[in-house]
Protein backbone atom coordinates (compact mmCIF):
# COMPACT_ATOMS: atom_id res chain seq x y z
CA UNK A 1 0.00 0.00 0.00
CA UNK A 2 1.36 3.40 -0.97
CA UNK A 3 1.48 5.97 1.80
CA UNK A 4 -0.59 8.81 0.37
CA UNK A 5 0.71 11.50 2.67
CA UNK A 6 3.77 13.73 2.73
CA UNK A 7 6.78 11.97 4.23
CA UNK A 8 10.30 13.19 4.98
CA UNK A 9 11.77 12.09 1.64
CA UNK A 10 9.03 13.96 -0.23
CA UNK A 11 10.02 17.17 1.49
CA UNK A 12 13.66 16.43 0.64
CA UNK A 13 12.87 16.02 -3.07
CA UNK A 14 10.64 19.11 -3.17
CA UNK A 15 13.40 21.05 -1.47
CA UNK A 16 15.97 19.96 -4.05
CA UNK A 17 13.48 20.83 -6.82
CA UNK A 18 12.90 24.29 -5.43
CA UNK A 19 16.66 24.87 -5.08
CA UNK A 20 17.18 23.91 -8.73
CA UNK A 21 14.36 26.26 -9.74
CA UNK A 22 15.84 29.07 -7.65
CA UNK A 23 19.22 28.60 -9.33
CA UNK A 24 17.61 28.46 -12.77
CA UNK A 25 15.67 31.66 -12.22
CA UNK A 26 18.72 33.30 -10.66
CA UNK A 27 19.46 35.03 -13.96
CA UNK A 28 16.17 36.87 -13.54
CA UNK A 29 16.21 37.21 -9.77
CA UNK A 30 19.72 38.70 -9.30
CA UNK A 31 19.25 41.79 -11.56
CA UNK A 32 15.89 42.56 -9.95
CA UNK A 33 17.42 42.22 -6.49
CA UNK A 34 20.23 44.56 -7.41
CA UNK A 35 17.87 47.06 -8.95
CA UNK A 36 15.60 47.05 -5.94
CA UNK A 37 18.35 47.47 -3.34
CA UNK A 38 20.76 49.52 -5.46
CA UNK A 39 21.30 52.20 -2.81
CA UNK A 40 21.82 49.80 0.06
CA UNK A 41 24.13 47.43 -1.81
CA UNK A 42 27.78 48.09 -1.00
CA UNK A 43 30.56 46.42 -2.95
CA UNK A 44 31.24 44.04 -0.05
CA UNK A 45 27.61 43.10 0.35
CA UNK A 46 27.30 42.23 -3.32
CA UNK A 47 30.05 39.64 -2.77
CA UNK A 48 27.46 37.57 -0.90
CA UNK A 49 25.61 37.04 -4.17
CA UNK A 50 28.68 35.68 -5.97
CA UNK A 51 28.17 31.94 -5.22
CA UNK A 52 24.53 32.26 -6.22
CA UNK A 53 25.54 34.01 -9.42
CA UNK A 54 28.14 31.36 -10.24
CA UNK A 55 25.75 28.46 -9.63
CA UNK A 56 22.89 30.05 -11.54
CA UNK A 57 25.15 30.61 -14.54
CA UNK A 58 25.06 26.83 -15.09
CA UNK A 59 21.27 26.80 -15.40
CA UNK A 60 18.78 28.54 -17.57
CA UNK A 61 15.18 28.84 -16.29
CA UNK A 62 13.95 26.33 -18.84
CA UNK A 63 16.66 23.74 -18.11
CA UNK A 64 16.01 24.09 -14.37
CA UNK A 65 12.33 23.36 -14.91
CA UNK A 66 13.12 20.34 -17.08
CA UNK A 67 15.67 18.93 -14.64
CA UNK A 68 13.43 19.35 -11.62
CA UNK A 69 10.54 17.77 -13.50
CA UNK A 70 12.67 14.76 -14.45
CA UNK A 71 13.71 14.48 -10.81
CA UNK A 72 10.07 14.55 -9.71
CA UNK A 73 9.10 11.94 -12.31
CA UNK A 74 11.94 9.65 -11.22
CA UNK A 75 10.97 9.98 -7.56
CA UNK A 76 7.25 9.55 -8.22
CA UNK A 77 7.83 6.45 -10.34
CA UNK A 78 9.63 4.86 -7.41
CA UNK A 79 7.34 6.08 -4.65
CA UNK A 80 3.83 6.16 -6.11
CA UNK A 81 3.86 4.01 -9.22
CA UNK A 82 6.51 1.50 -8.14
CA UNK A 83 7.74 0.70 -11.60
CA UNK A 84 11.40 0.65 -12.57
CA UNK A 85 10.39 0.79 -16.25
CA UNK A 86 8.77 4.17 -15.69
CA UNK A 87 11.83 5.37 -13.79
CA UNK A 88 14.24 4.51 -16.62
CA UNK A 89 11.88 5.79 -19.28
CA UNK A 90 11.30 9.07 -17.48
CA UNK A 91 14.96 9.75 -16.68
CA UNK A 92 16.73 8.65 -19.86
CA UNK A 93 13.81 9.26 -22.18
CA UNK A 94 13.28 12.69 -20.70
CA UNK A 95 16.93 13.63 -21.00
CA UNK A 96 17.07 12.35 -24.58
CA UNK A 97 13.88 14.15 -25.58
CA UNK A 98 14.74 17.50 -24.06
CA UNK A 99 18.33 17.54 -25.31
CA UNK A 100 16.97 16.71 -28.78
CA UNK A 101 14.55 19.63 -28.54
CA UNK A 102 16.96 22.11 -26.93
CA UNK A 103 20.43 21.09 -27.95
CA UNK A 104 22.73 23.05 -25.65
CA UNK A 105 26.29 23.83 -26.62
CA UNK A 106 28.50 22.65 -23.76
CA UNK A 107 31.91 23.41 -25.22
CA UNK A 108 32.90 24.65 -28.66
CA UNK A 109 32.78 21.18 -30.16
CA UNK A 110 30.58 19.18 -27.73
CA UNK A 111 26.78 19.39 -27.79
CA UNK A 112 24.44 17.98 -25.17
CA UNK A 113 22.39 15.66 -27.38
CA UNK A 114 25.19 13.38 -28.66
CA UNK A 115 26.65 13.29 -25.15
CA UNK A 116 23.35 12.15 -23.62
CA UNK A 117 22.82 9.63 -26.45
CA UNK A 118 25.95 7.71 -25.43
CA UNK A 119 24.51 6.47 -22.14
CA UNK A 120 20.76 7.05 -22.55
CA UNK A 121 20.18 4.90 -25.64
CA UNK A 122 21.73 1.67 -24.24
CA UNK A 123 19.77 2.13 -21.03
CA UNK A 124 16.53 2.56 -22.97
CA UNK A 125 17.28 -0.59 -24.99
CA UNK A 126 17.90 -2.40 -21.71
CA UNK A 127 14.56 -1.29 -20.28
CA UNK A 128 12.81 -2.30 -23.47
CA UNK A 129 14.24 -5.82 -23.24
CA UNK A 130 13.36 -5.95 -19.55
CA UNK A 131 9.77 -4.88 -20.25
CA UNK A 132 9.36 -7.48 -22.99
CA UNK A 133 10.68 -10.33 -20.84
CA UNK A 134 8.67 -9.18 -17.84
CA UNK A 135 5.48 -9.17 -19.87
CA UNK A 136 6.20 -12.71 -21.08
CA UNK A 137 6.89 -14.09 -17.63
CA UNK B 1 -38.37 12.64 3.94
CA UNK B 2 -41.68 12.38 5.70
CA UNK B 3 -43.31 14.78 3.25
CA UNK B 4 -42.77 12.38 0.37
CA UNK B 5 -45.47 9.94 -0.40
CA UNK B 6 -44.97 6.20 -0.06
CA UNK B 7 -44.99 5.59 -3.78
CA UNK B 8 -42.39 8.24 -4.44
CA UNK B 9 -40.15 6.76 -1.82
CA UNK B 10 -40.44 3.28 -3.28
CA UNK B 11 -39.45 4.56 -6.71
CA UNK B 12 -36.52 6.47 -5.19
CA UNK B 13 -35.35 3.37 -3.33
CA UNK B 14 -35.49 1.32 -6.53
CA UNK B 15 -33.49 3.93 -8.41
CA UNK B 16 -30.87 4.21 -5.70
CA UNK B 17 -30.61 0.42 -5.50
CA UNK B 18 -29.89 0.37 -9.21
CA UNK B 19 -27.19 3.03 -8.87
CA UNK B 20 -25.74 1.24 -5.85
CA UNK B 21 -25.20 -1.87 -7.97
CA UNK B 22 -22.47 0.06 -9.79
CA UNK B 23 -20.60 0.60 -6.51
CA UNK B 24 -18.70 -2.66 -6.83
CA UNK B 25 -17.52 -1.57 -10.27
CA UNK B 26 -16.36 1.80 -8.96
CA UNK B 27 -14.43 0.43 -6.00
CA UNK B 28 -12.86 -2.39 -8.00
CA UNK B 29 -9.18 -2.05 -8.82
CA UNK B 30 -8.65 -1.26 -12.47
CA UNK B 31 -6.23 0.40 -14.87
CA UNK B 32 -8.53 3.42 -15.12
CA UNK B 33 -8.04 4.38 -11.46
CA UNK B 34 -5.61 7.16 -12.32
CA UNK B 35 -8.10 8.64 -14.76
CA UNK B 36 -10.84 8.52 -12.12
CA UNK B 37 -8.57 10.40 -9.72
CA UNK B 38 -7.74 13.04 -12.30
CA UNK B 39 -11.40 13.52 -13.14
CA UNK B 40 -12.17 13.83 -9.45
CA UNK B 41 -9.67 16.68 -9.11
CA UNK B 42 -10.78 18.50 -12.26
CA UNK B 43 -10.93 21.84 -10.46
CA UNK B 44 -7.14 21.90 -9.91
CA UNK B 45 -6.49 21.71 -13.65
CA UNK B 46 -9.31 24.15 -14.41
CA UNK B 47 -7.69 26.79 -12.19
CA UNK B 48 -4.23 26.09 -13.62
CA UNK B 49 -5.49 26.35 -17.19
CA UNK B 50 -6.99 29.74 -16.34
CA UNK B 51 -3.59 30.80 -14.99
CA UNK B 52 -1.88 29.62 -18.21
CA UNK B 53 -4.23 31.65 -20.36
CA UNK B 54 -3.53 34.75 -18.25
CA UNK B 55 0.24 34.18 -18.06
CA UNK B 56 0.66 34.00 -21.82
CA UNK B 57 0.13 37.76 -22.07
CA UNK B 58 2.71 38.68 -19.41
CA UNK B 59 6.00 36.94 -20.22
CA UNK B 60 7.37 33.76 -21.77
CA UNK B 61 9.00 32.62 -18.55
CA UNK B 62 5.75 32.92 -16.60
CA UNK B 63 3.97 30.98 -19.31
CA UNK B 64 6.56 28.19 -19.19
CA UNK B 65 6.42 28.16 -15.40
CA UNK B 66 2.65 27.75 -15.41
CA UNK B 67 2.91 24.82 -17.83
CA UNK B 68 5.52 23.34 -15.53
CA UNK B 69 3.09 23.80 -12.61
CA UNK B 70 0.43 21.83 -14.50
CA UNK B 71 2.88 18.99 -15.14
CA UNK B 72 3.89 18.90 -11.47
CA UNK B 73 0.25 19.05 -10.35
CA UNK B 74 -0.51 16.11 -12.66
CA UNK B 75 2.12 13.96 -10.91
CA UNK B 76 1.22 15.10 -7.40
CA UNK B 77 -2.52 14.59 -7.87
CA UNK B 78 -1.88 11.11 -9.22
CA UNK B 79 0.45 10.36 -6.35
CA UNK B 80 -1.25 11.79 -3.32
CA UNK B 81 -4.98 11.37 -3.90
CA UNK B 82 -6.44 8.12 -2.65
CA UNK B 83 -7.70 5.56 -5.09
CA UNK B 84 -11.33 4.42 -4.74
CA UNK B 85 -10.23 0.95 -3.64
CA UNK B 86 -8.04 2.43 -0.92
CA UNK B 87 -10.88 4.18 0.84
CA UNK B 88 -11.88 2.99 4.25
CA UNK B 89 -15.57 3.18 3.61
CA UNK B 90 -16.14 1.60 0.24
CA UNK B 91 -19.60 3.05 -0.27
CA UNK B 92 -20.80 5.80 -2.53
CA UNK B 93 -23.03 8.70 -1.53
CA UNK B 94 -25.93 6.94 -3.22
CA UNK B 95 -25.84 3.97 -0.88
CA UNK B 96 -25.59 6.33 2.10
CA UNK B 97 -28.68 8.16 0.87
CA UNK B 98 -30.40 4.82 0.43
CA UNK B 99 -29.59 3.84 4.01
CA UNK B 100 -30.98 7.10 5.29
CA UNK B 101 -34.12 6.68 3.26
CA UNK B 102 -34.75 3.14 4.45
CA UNK B 103 -33.78 3.73 8.08
CA UNK B 104 -36.15 6.70 8.25
CA UNK B 105 -39.01 4.56 7.12
CA UNK B 106 -39.20 1.92 9.83
CA UNK B 107 -42.17 0.25 8.29
CA UNK B 108 -40.39 -0.61 5.08
CA UNK B 109 -40.00 -4.29 4.28
CA UNK B 110 -36.32 -4.27 3.49
CA UNK B 111 -35.36 -2.52 6.71
CA UNK B 112 -34.88 -5.79 8.57
CA UNK B 113 -32.51 -7.31 6.07
CA UNK B 114 -30.59 -4.07 5.86
CA UNK B 115 -30.29 -3.80 9.63
CA UNK B 116 -29.17 -7.41 9.98
CA UNK B 117 -26.47 -6.77 7.42
CA UNK B 118 -25.12 -3.95 9.54
CA UNK B 119 -25.22 -5.70 12.87
CA UNK B 120 -23.38 -8.71 11.53
CA UNK B 121 -20.64 -6.60 10.04
CA UNK B 122 -19.78 -4.48 13.02
CA UNK B 123 -19.25 -6.21 16.35
CA UNK B 124 -19.81 -3.95 19.31
CA UNK B 125 -16.52 -3.37 21.07
CA UNK B 126 -16.57 -1.47 24.31
CA UNK B 127 -13.91 1.15 24.25
CA UNK B 128 -12.14 1.18 27.58
CA UNK B 129 -10.11 4.12 28.67
CA UNK B 130 -7.20 3.59 31.05
CA UNK B 131 -8.41 5.10 34.30
CA UNK B 132 -6.18 7.43 36.18
CA UNK B 133 -5.99 6.42 39.80
CA UNK B 134 -5.63 9.40 42.13
CA UNK B 135 -2.42 9.38 44.10
CA UNK B 136 -3.83 9.06 47.62
CA UNK B 137 -2.13 7.09 50.39
CA UNK B 138 -3.94 4.77 52.77
CA UNK B 139 -2.99 7.01 55.67
CA UNK B 140 -4.81 9.98 54.13
CA UNK B 141 -7.94 7.91 53.56
CA UNK B 142 -7.99 6.52 57.07
CA UNK B 143 -7.56 10.02 58.49
CA UNK B 144 -10.66 11.07 56.58
CA UNK B 145 -12.79 8.29 58.09
CA UNK B 146 -15.82 9.27 60.20
CA UNK B 147 -15.19 9.89 63.90
CA UNK B 148 -17.00 6.71 64.94
CA UNK B 149 -14.20 4.69 63.34
CA UNK B 150 -11.14 4.20 65.56
CA UNK B 151 -7.92 3.83 63.57
CA UNK B 152 -4.82 2.35 65.18
CA UNK B 153 -1.57 2.81 63.28
CA UNK B 154 1.57 0.70 63.71
CA UNK B 155 0.58 -1.27 66.76
CA UNK B 156 1.81 -4.50 68.33
CA UNK B 157 -0.40 -6.89 70.29
CA UNK B 158 0.93 -9.24 72.92
CA UNK B 159 -1.67 -11.94 73.13
CA UNK B 160 -0.50 -15.55 72.83
CA UNK B 161 2.27 -14.22 70.63
CA UNK B 162 3.59 -10.88 69.45
CA UNK B 163 1.64 -9.65 66.41
CA UNK B 164 2.28 -6.42 64.55
CA UNK B 165 -0.30 -4.54 62.50
CA UNK B 166 0.08 -1.67 60.13
CA UNK B 167 -3.51 -0.50 60.50
CA UNK B 168 -6.31 -1.73 62.71
CA UNK B 169 -9.71 -0.10 62.21
CA UNK B 170 -12.59 -0.58 64.61
CA UNK B 171 -15.93 0.89 63.67
CA UNK B 172 -19.68 0.23 63.87
CA UNK B 173 -19.53 -1.80 60.63
CA UNK B 174 -16.84 -4.21 61.87
CA UNK B 175 -13.19 -4.70 62.74
CA UNK B 176 -10.67 -4.48 59.89
CA UNK B 177 -7.01 -5.35 59.57
CA UNK B 178 -5.63 -3.30 56.67
CA UNK B 179 -2.44 -4.50 55.02
CA UNK B 180 -0.71 -2.25 52.47
CA UNK B 181 1.14 -3.72 49.45
CA UNK B 182 1.39 -7.30 50.81
CA UNK B 183 3.80 -6.39 53.60
CA UNK B 184 2.14 -8.68 56.11
CA UNK B 185 2.43 -12.24 54.87
CA UNK B 186 0.37 -13.82 57.68
CA UNK B 187 -2.62 -11.53 57.58
CA UNK B 188 -5.16 -14.38 58.04
CA UNK B 189 -3.38 -15.76 61.09
CA UNK B 190 -3.33 -12.27 62.59
CA UNK B 191 -7.04 -11.92 61.93
CA UNK B 192 -7.68 -15.24 63.68
CA UNK B 193 -5.58 -14.06 66.63
CA UNK B 194 -7.59 -10.85 67.02
CA UNK B 195 -10.87 -12.69 66.60
CA UNK B 196 -9.86 -15.14 69.37
CA UNK B 197 -9.10 -12.14 71.56
CA UNK B 198 -12.30 -10.20 70.93
CA UNK B 199 -14.53 -13.16 70.01
CA UNK B 200 -15.79 -11.18 66.99
CA UNK B 201 -15.52 -11.52 63.23
CA UNK B 202 -12.48 -9.74 61.70
CA UNK B 203 -12.15 -8.54 58.09
CA UNK B 204 -8.61 -8.71 56.71
CA UNK B 205 -8.20 -6.32 53.75
CA UNK B 206 -5.23 -6.12 51.41
CA UNK B 207 -4.79 -2.67 49.84
CA UNK B 208 -2.52 -2.28 46.83
CA UNK B 209 -1.51 1.36 46.43
CA UNK B 210 1.09 0.71 43.71
CA UNK B 211 -0.73 1.51 40.47
CA UNK B 212 1.59 -0.59 38.32
CA UNK B 213 0.80 -3.71 40.31
CA UNK B 214 -2.30 -5.56 39.16
CA UNK B 215 -4.97 -6.69 41.56
CA UNK B 216 -4.94 -10.44 42.10
CA UNK B 217 -8.07 -12.22 43.13
CA UNK B 218 -7.83 -13.78 46.56
CA UNK B 219 -10.39 -16.20 47.93
CA UNK B 220 -9.82 -15.41 51.61
CA UNK B 221 -9.80 -11.61 51.74
CA UNK B 222 -10.52 -8.72 49.38
CA UNK B 223 -7.70 -7.00 47.52
CA UNK B 224 -8.69 -3.43 46.64
CA UNK B 225 -7.32 -0.05 45.66
CA UNK B 226 -6.92 2.66 48.31
CA UNK B 227 -9.71 4.71 46.73
CA UNK B 228 -12.21 1.92 47.44
CA UNK B 229 -11.12 1.36 51.03
CA UNK B 230 -13.39 3.91 52.65
CA UNK B 231 -16.51 2.91 50.73
CA UNK B 232 -15.78 -0.75 51.43
CA UNK B 233 -15.63 -0.22 55.19
CA UNK B 234 -18.59 2.17 55.41
CA UNK B 235 -20.94 0.27 53.12
CA UNK B 236 -21.05 -2.86 55.30
CA UNK B 237 -24.09 -3.22 57.62
CA UNK B 238 -23.77 -1.78 61.11
CA UNK B 239 -23.10 -4.41 63.76
CA UNK B 240 -21.89 -2.54 66.82
CA UNK B 241 -23.26 0.42 68.70
CA UNK B 242 -20.93 3.26 69.73
CA UNK B 243 -20.62 1.88 73.29
CA UNK B 244 -19.69 -1.56 71.95
CA UNK B 245 -17.05 0.00 69.71
CA UNK B 246 -15.50 1.84 72.64
CA UNK B 247 -15.51 -1.39 74.65
CA UNK B 248 -13.71 -3.23 71.82
CA UNK B 249 -11.10 -0.47 71.61
CA UNK B 250 -10.53 -0.69 75.36
CA UNK B 251 -10.04 -4.46 75.17
CA UNK B 252 -7.53 -4.05 72.35
CA UNK B 253 -5.60 -1.34 74.17
CA UNK B 254 -5.29 -3.64 77.20
CA UNK B 255 -3.08 -5.99 75.17
CA UNK B 256 -1.16 -3.35 73.21
CA UNK B 257 2.60 -3.19 73.64
CA UNK B 258 3.92 0.30 74.31
CA UNK B 259 6.50 1.22 71.68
Amino acid sequence: MVKRRVIFHDILVFGIMSIILLLGFGQLIIPTLEAAFAENFSAEASLLLVPYRVLSAAFSPRSAMILSYILLLAYASRRFFRSSIMLYLSVFGGLLLYTYLYNIKITETVYAYPLIKIFAVPQLINTMIYAIFKAES
Amino acid sequence: MSTKSNRERKILIKLLRYIESFDSLWFKRSSLDGLKVLVGKWYVFFILSLIISKARNYSTYLYQLSIYAVAVAFILVLGYSKRPYERKEKRSIFSKALDKLILDDRGADDYKSRKGHYVAKRPIIEKTRPRTIPNITVEQILEAMPSCFHVKNQIALNYKRLAQFEYLVIGPTGIFIVDVDNKNKQIIQDANLVSSLLLEEIYPISVISNTEQTLEFNRDYPTIRPTHLKTFMISLPEVYSTEEVEDLVRRIERHMVKQ
